[in-house]
Formats: structure tokens, C-alpha cells, sequence
């Protein structure tokens, strides 16, 4: 949005809701994307995703004991817009499922709107999400 | 001394100046109430939680967050309604316009089926989940022709889509008034729901889908006054 005019639409993915235990019950998550007013902190071209734990637990995958591990290129699209909380504005490998509820909380988008936030959005930008 | 005259002069001319007609009881009570919107518009832009902005005037609803609007909603048409008992009025006309109100809720409410997933055991090699696409929004949260947005209160927001029934013949549409004159009476005759006010509004079934899957937890609304 510029002021209040809507400049670019895109359809998107946001958190699916969905809530994962571990197996031995200790642990929860809870995939919900917040809703709210963010800030741009950072933004990261080629980003590399740091698998999180519950990555390996929803896999059924012990947590790696080498950090290196847990590093991944080319999950997040071209570019990772960074939101506070651990939250992000990516891209996604998977764009048939754009328009879903599918993510862990960040927010997806296709390749051409990625490219157009990228663009438009420098740091410090407030992102609005409801 | 000859200095200190076109100074006072010029003095009486700006005194002059500022000395206008007095404004009107009318204009001042205007005035007034404008500020105490704004104070209140500016109070809900300072605030954590979402709000709607309904303007019956200007057949208009926004939702905004700290002041930013977020979501225009085209509204074809805005009637209030004022629920009688014994032929008079639950509310004090007037009351209603120009206030916050709180906690607005969904009615029915918008399902949140969580789905709870208990991780497989660890294995070196991982457990292959089957992957399952979920459904889209439009399929996951079917909207209803005729919902609430119903505040703390007793205020309630009566949205309408045009449904099935507008495309009707003259005998379907009256079967749907019917219908919907029988489930007001139904709701007027027991304890709860107590709306004591109803905005209805019509909109554009697009719009209407669009407030209900998006419309944030207790949200407030401030109704602008027609006449400020």
C-alpha cells in the first residue's frame, strides 16, 4: 500500500494452525502466524534456512548434533524479508500451495510478488498482518 | 509619539481582526463533538487491538490497526435497528453513535478446528509423512448469508449478502424475509443474545466473505455520528 492505496495484491501462505507434539509429549508448537503490526528488520537475499527443532521432530528425525546440519539453502525462495519474532516473508518451493494455511508462521509468497515486496520494502517498512 | 501611533493603530486593526462574530451554541456543540470523535479515533489508533470504522453516512466500514487502514469493506446499504419491548426502545437514541464499543465476536463463529499431531519416534532415517494439502480458506470456513458482529454492550452488526434468494421470484424472497423475521423473533424472545441495537448491512457477498474470515479477535467499533 502506498498511503491508502493498494498498489500490489498477492496471494499468499500464512501459519496452518496446526499444532505438533514430540513424541514424548514435552514439547508443543503451535504454527500460527501473528497478527499485528511488524517492521522490516532485516532483509537477506539467498537466504539460508536454519532448520528449526520441530523441522526434525515433525520428520521423526533425532535433533542433529552437528549444527551444520541444520542449515539449508534454496527452501526460502530467493529472499527472506526478516519480521521480529523469528518471523519471515519468504519464498516457497512449493507455489501450488500458495492461497493455504500450510506454513509454521512465516508468510509465502510466489516468485514475481517476492521480487515486488523485495523491491518496494526497505527496512523499517510496517508490515500489517490480520 | 509619532512612532507609537500607527503601532497602536496597527494593534486595533489585529484586536479588530480577532474580534469576529461569536461563533453559534450550534456550531460550538458541532465542533465539539468532531473533537470528541477525534479523541476517540486517536485513542483507538494508540491501542493494541483492531477496529472497525462505521460511517452510516458514507455507507462505509474500515478495519484498521494503530491507525492504518487495512481493509475497506463496500457496504451497499446500512439501516439501524432499534429492538422494542413494549414499544419502546432498549437503548436511548442517540447513545450509540460516537462510542467504543468492545469486544466484538463472530456469531456463529469462525471454526478454528486446530489440528493436534503427535510427532512419530525419532529414527536415523525419519518417518515419511504423508503429505496433505489443506483446504483454501473459502473451502475451510464456509460463510453464512447472515452473520453478527455482535459488542460488549448490546451493539450488533447484522451482515447480509445477497444469497440465493435475491435471484428468487417474488414468493422466495418473501420466504427468506419470513425466515429471517422468525429467527429475529426467536433470538428477541430469549435472554441471550441482548442485542439492544443492530446495524445491518448489506454488502457484496465478496466483501461480506472477506470480514468474516479475516475479522480479528475482539475487535472494537466506533460508529461515526450522522450528525456530529
Amino acid at each position: 500500500m502506498n498511503g491508502t492505496t493498494i498498489t500490489r495484491t498477492a496471494v499468499c501462505s500464512a501459519g496452518s494452525g496446526m499444532v505438533l507434539s514430540d513424541w514424548g509429549g514435552k514439547r508443543k508448537w503451535v504454527f500460527d502466524t501473528p497478527r499485528g503490526m511488524f517492521k522490516v528488520r532485516t532483509k537477506i537475499s539467498d537466504p539460508i534456512w536454519r532448520k528449526p527443532d520441530w523441522e526434525f521432530v515433525s520428520e521423526g528425525k533425532p535433533l542433529p548434533t552437528n549444527p551444520a546440519d541444520r542449515f539449508e539453502s534454496g527452501t526460502l525462495g530467493k529472499y527472506a524479508l526478516y519480521l521480529e519474532d523469528g518471523y519471515m516473508i519468504h519464498g516457497t518451493l512449493y507455489t501450488r500451495l500458495l492461497g493455504r494455511s500450510v506454513t509454521h508462521g512465516c508468510i509465502r509468497l510466489g516468485p514475481e510478488d517476492l521480487q515486488a515486496v523485495w523491491d518496494g520494502a526497505p527496512v523499517g517498512t510496517p508490515v500489517y498482518i490480520f | 509619539m509619532s512612532t507609537l501611533l500607527p503601532t497602536l493603530a496597527l494593534l486595533a486593526a489585529g484586536l479588530g481582526a480577532s474580534t469576529g462574530p461569536a461563533p453559534q451554541p450550534a456550531e460550538l456543540r458541532h465542533l465539539a463533538a468532531q473533537n470528541d470523535l477525534l479523541a476517540k479515533e486517536l485513542a483507538l489508533a494508540k491501542g493494541k487491538e483492531f477496529y472497525l470504522l462505521a460511517d452510516p453516512a458514507g455507507k462505509t466500514l474500515k478495519l484498521l490497526y494503530r491507525g492504518a487502514l487495512l481493509q475497506q469493506y463496500k457496504v451497499d446499504g446500512i439501516e439501524v435497528g432499534v429492538p422494542q419491548v413494549a414499544f419502546r426502545s432498549r437503548v436511548e437514541p442517540g447513545t450509540w453513535e460516537g462510542r467504543v464499543w468492545e469486544n466484538g465476536a463472530l456469531d456463529p463463529p469462525r471454526a478454528l478446528d486446530r489440528i493436534e499431531i503427535q510427532a512419530p519416534p525419532p529414527t536415523p532415517e525419519g518417518t515419511e509423512i504423508p503429505a496433505v494439502v489443506p483446504p483454501t480458506p473459502e473451502e475451510k470456513y464456509p460463510v453464512p448469508p447472515r452473520y453478527h458482529i455482535r459488542f460488549a454492550g448490546g451493539l450488533s452488526i447484522e451482515v447480509r449478502t445477497p444469497g440465493p434468494e435475491a435471484r428468487r421470484g417474488f414468493w422466495g424472497r418473501m420466504a427468506a424475509s419470513l425466515a429471517a423475521w422468525w429467527d429475529d423473533a426467536k433470538a428477541a424472545a430469549s435472554s441471550s443474545p441482548t442485542d439492544t441495537l443492530r446495524l445491518h448491512l448489506s454488502m457484496p457477498k465478496q466483501d461480506a466473505e472477506s470480514l468474516y474470515r479475516a475479522l480479528p479477535p475482539e475487535t472494537k467499533l466506533l460508529v461515526v455520528p450522522q450528525t456530529p
